[in-house]
């Protein structure tokens, strides 16, 4: 898998560490976020909860907690002794595994930290811990809980919590060390340069959304009197009063909220495009001025008939685009904050060793950020290395999928040379450091993202690809319209022009795409499909339609990401031996051996004795006696490489030798096995194939699309799986660097500029191609790195996430079009009435919102799945995610 | 008939009203989390609870 997959895990332990160990004694329930937090919480002789077993992954003990409090507040009232035990208890929260104390150092704050006011700071965090109501009520007592704190607010759906505290009464570290003891470990919330632009652009596209209802909505209660008038009869001060009104609210709704339409055509027009915006402003300009001339001209008495206003229909026209636009972009919005969300998940702290002038070694925590080059870090197993370096020290087990993508550990000695990302497995080590930040590899990758990602043609949606013929139809009808009522007097035959602009505006196909999307959108999301834009959708229903090429990454995107015994030729009986040998090996082939050759726990170590055990580069020999000390013969057993074999004096039959190399042909990496001297088996290990991955490949060569694999493994295993999967020879790429692989996708798109590439990949060695490619799509278990550069991120494991994603995006596209037929089907019939000169006011009145409604109700129809994946999509739903680090989309 | 003057002004004033305390509660942020408060009130005891600060 991805280094991703190991930060999570860290994190992961960290909130283990934070919540159910640590003070031993109450272990309560495996939710992760019960034991210790009801000791701190509850630090009187206040009586817990009764510790029922918890399944809920959270919230019940959460509740629990809650109303410990309760109890705890009402004890609180009774003595005074209280207070001052509690600021102790709190304050003697212990450091462990993770202390936090990187969020007192100065370049954190200077990064995360803000001044609110006098004495006070603010900062934003994330806490992935968060699931529900009980979560929010706990974590917003902090103030009453923590000396210091002056206010707490959590942001329930993005999961940020925004501490405000006074710097001299308490230090961050504490609140974060108290908030994960709590079970809710923080970490610092990633914050955009742009976030309070946008929060600011948020609001301002609300508050006009609002302004537009109010006009439209009194607008149309004018239009009602006026149009009762024109039945029941009104006098002509107050006929005349009303559309001076309805005026006014028209010219508010076009001027403030309305005018993001005519920007945005003044955009389109500026760079010599169309777009839907163009025939809206153009309806929308053309009948407020006719209705205007008509209001003020009747006042003149010039003969123009003053009924024929069309304020109702614009302010009404406009409220509803606003609609279409604002739910589309709230959508959006929401899936890139989940995104944003997953940047945080890097740990942001390193082991710095300094040497001090008596000679002795330190080593302190220090945010990544501040490292300089040359200074000496310190890696422990599980964590990851923080910068580009040398190995000074040690030599381990490294997994470098970050940059290769491949799932066998690399072993590195001193002297080597380390890139960031990578995380250590087996031994801590020590490393200088050469490069940092944007200067290492993996920030030289990220640079390659964003660079990619600016470079992206944007996507012209399917609408705005009709909005030059809809245009160029709506003037060359109004033309028309002209020159046949030219008899009936030039007022009349505009009349009966602008009635065809108003009535054609194209409102429904202007609703019609982004609540389409939208609905897809949010149905995605519960799904646990992440997607960016609705340009994705499209694209991605045009790629599965056949012509599309799509490209994945091998390890953990097609296969599963993990070593597996994959076959085993030979003799059965030394099956269990070499699981107890192997079992002895914190190795991860061995582990993988281990587990797969069926060894539980129990007879790990009580049947099996193994007297010796050496492990040298390339395998691992031992003598291991079976079953205690009694009849079973001890039997001396030797895995590994033909190599190492061979350095250990076993003879190798060639038949052997063959079936290995028959194995390796397959993909898989050979372990030959002897005993006593003789090889009597050989293993196959490997990363076997996802099952769903072949029904995808078959699904997707069906239907016309290319399948390429761009991996960073050897090209031998790349085959292997090529021909498992039946995707042809040539299009299996092994050994590709991440550069390699934004690299080959470009060249096929200069090749083939027609077809659309879709790259799915979930490493940052693919992070690059994500964001080279029409559309990236991040599989579950994705570094956040190539999450920032997909387009989709699927939340659940497995190529099965994927399937629904193309089928959804391909009966998307089909609602679309199904509602742009409807919505252009109204224009027709509107136009044709229009030019015959039947339309009127009310009639359009009428007309417009019939049409929008129906388009509306077209388009909810999209993103429908079958039956059972909706099933499967509430298991979910119910089910917490088991890795606390995936934010539950869902909500 | 001539009530209409009087109501009118009257209407817009309550129009306007309204649109100003819109404006006002999107702009302090009362519309950005909209999933918390409704979780917040469930809370009895209010004295604990902060009002969302907005920056």
């Amino acid at each position: 898998m991805t280094n991703a997959t190991h930060n999570l895990g860290i994190l992961r332990d960290h909130e283990a560490h934070g919540g159910s160990g640590g003070h031993g004694g109450s272990k309560g329930c495996g939710c992760g976020c019960s034991g210790k937090k009801k000791e701190v919480a509850v630090p009187l002789n206040v009586q817990p909860a009764a510790k029922k077993p918890c399944c809920c992954g959270g919230s019940c003990s959460a509740r629990a907690i809650a109303q410990d409090m309760q109890a705890q507040r009402e004890a609180a009232k009774r003595t005074e002794v209280v207070e001052a035990e509690r600021s102790q208890q709190s304050q003697a929260v212990p450091a462990e595994r993770h202390d936090f104390s990187e969020f007192d150092d100065a370049a954190f704050q200077e990064r995360y930290v803000r001044v609110a006011g006098a004495g006070t700071r603010e900062v934003d965090l994330f806490v992935p811990g968060v699931h529900c109501a009980s979560c929010l009520r706990v974590i917003e007592r902090l103030p009453s809980l923590l000396p210091g704190v002056v206010s707490a607010s959590l942001d329930l759906s993005r999961k940020i919590l925004r501490v405000r505290w006074s710097q001299e009464r308490q230090s961050l570290s504490a609140i974060a060390a108290y908030l994960g003891s709590m079970g809710y470990p923080p970490s610092p919330a990633y914050r955009a340069a742009s976030e309070d632009a946008r929060v600011r652009d948020d609001r301002r596209q609300l508050v006009r959304l609002g302004v537009a209802g109010l006009c439209a909505g009194n607008v149309m209660l004018i239009s009602f009197a006026l149009y009762g008038g024109q039945f029941e009869g009104m006098d002509d001060v107050t006929a005349q009063l009303m559309r001076y009104l309805s005026l006014a609210f028209t010219l508010v709704c076009l001027a403030w909220p309305g005018a993001i339409f005519f920007r945005g055509a003044w955009h389109a027009l500026r760079a010599r495009t169309v777009t839907m915006d163009v025939p809206i402003t153009l309806g929308l300009f053309a009948a407020f001025a006719w209705s205007t001339i008509a209001t003020i001209a009747r006042t003149t008495e010039s003969g123009v008939t003053a009924a024929d206003i069309y304020f109702d229909s614009l302010s009404m026209l406009t409220f509803f685009l606003l609609i279409g636009r604002f739910v589309q972009h709230r959508q959006q919005r929401r899936a890139q904050d989940s995104i944003e969300l997953l940047f945080s998940l890097t740990p942001a702290s390193a082991r710095v060793v300094e040497s001090l002038s008596t000679g002795e070694e330190r080593t302190s925590k220090r945010p990544t950020s501040s490292l300089r080059v040359g200074e000496v870090v310190e890696v422990l197993p599980g964590d990851v290395v923080p910068a580009d370096g040398v190995l000074c020290r040690g030599s381990s087990q490294f997994n470098t999928a970050i940059l290769t993508g491949e799932s066998m550990p690399t072993t590195l000695a001193e002297g080597d040379t380390l890139a960031a990302g990578v995380t250590n497995l087996s031994r801590p080590v020590r490393v200088r450091v050469t490069a940092t930040g944007i200067d290492t590899r993996v920030g030289q990758l990220m640079k390659l993202v964003a660079e990619h990602s600016s470079r992206r043609a944007p996507i012209v949606l399917l609408a705005d690809k009709l909005a030059l013929y809809f245009l160029i139809s709506m003037l060359f009808l109004a033309g028309v319209t002209v020159a046949i009522w030219w008899h009936a007097g030039p007022a009349h035959a505009i009349l009966n022009a602008i009635a065809l602009l108003i009535v054609s505006c194209p409102c429904g196909l202007g609703l019609a795409t982004p609540m389409a999307m939208t609905v897809a959108l949010g149905k995605a999301a519960k799904q646990r499909l992440l997607i960016k834009g609705g340009s994705a959708i499209q694209v991605l229903a045009h790629a599965a339609d056949g012509k599309g090429t799509f490209c994945f990454d091998k390890t953990g995107t097609l296969t599963q990401g993990r070593l597996r015994l994959t076959a085993w030729t030979g003799d059965e009986s030394t099956k269990p031996f070499l699981a107890a040998l192997e079992s002895q090996s914190p190795h991860p082939i061995a582990a993988a051996l281990a587990r797969d050759l069926g060894v539980s726990s129990a007879n790990k170590g009580t049947n099996a004795s193994v007297n010796s055990i050496s492990t040298i580069g390339g395998g691992i020999c031992g003598s291991v006696r079976l079953g205690g000390a009694q009849a079973q013969p001890s039997a001396d057993i030797a895995a590994g490489t033909e190599r190492f074999l061979l350095s250990q004096g076993v003879a190798i039959d060639a038949r052997w030798t063959h079936e290995a190399q028959r194995l390796a042909t397959q993909g898989w990496s050979p372990i030959l096995v002897a005993r006593d001297g003789k090889v009597v088996a050989v293993a196959a290990l490997g990363d076997p194939v996802r099952e769903e991955a072949k029904d995808l490949v078959h699904h997707l060569t069906n239907r016309g699309a290319n399948v390429v694999i761009l991996s960073g493994d050897h090209p031998h295993v790349v085959r292997g799986i090529a021909l498992q999967l039946g995707v042809p020879e040539e299009n299996a790429h092994g050994h590709v660097a991440p550069e390699a692989k934004a690299q080959f996708i470009e060249d096929s798109r200069a090749r083939q500029p027609d077809r659309k590439f879709v790259m799915v990949g979930d490493g940052v060695n693919d992070a690059a191609a994500l964001a080279a490619a029409d559309v990236g799509i991040a599989v579950h278990g994705g570094a956040e790195a190539s999450l920032a550069a997909a387009d989709v991120y699927c939340a659940d494991a497995g190529l099965t996430p994927l399937r629904h994603l193309l089928d959804g995006s391909t009966q998307t596209m089909r609602t679309v079009r199904l509602a742009l037929g409807v919505s252009l089907f109204y224009n027709v019939v509107a136009s044709a009435l229009s030019m015959a000169g039947y339309v009127s006011p009310l009639l359009a009145a009428v007309l417009m919102p019939v049409a929008s409604i129906s388009t509306v109700a077209v388009a909810m129809m999209s993103w429908r799945l079958p039956a059972d994946s909706n099933r499967q999509d509430k298991a979910n739903e119910n089910l917490d995610p088991e890795d606390g680090a995936c934010p539950s989309f869902s909500s | 008939m001539s009530v209409i003057f009087i109501m009118i002004p009257v209407a817009l004033l309550l129009a306007g009203a309204a649109a100003v305390a819109f404006g006002r509660s999107v702009l302090s942020g009362q519309y950005d989390d909209l999933s918390g408060p409704a979780v917040r009130m469930l809370d009895d005891d209010v004295s604990d609870v902060t009002p969302p600060n907005c920056p």
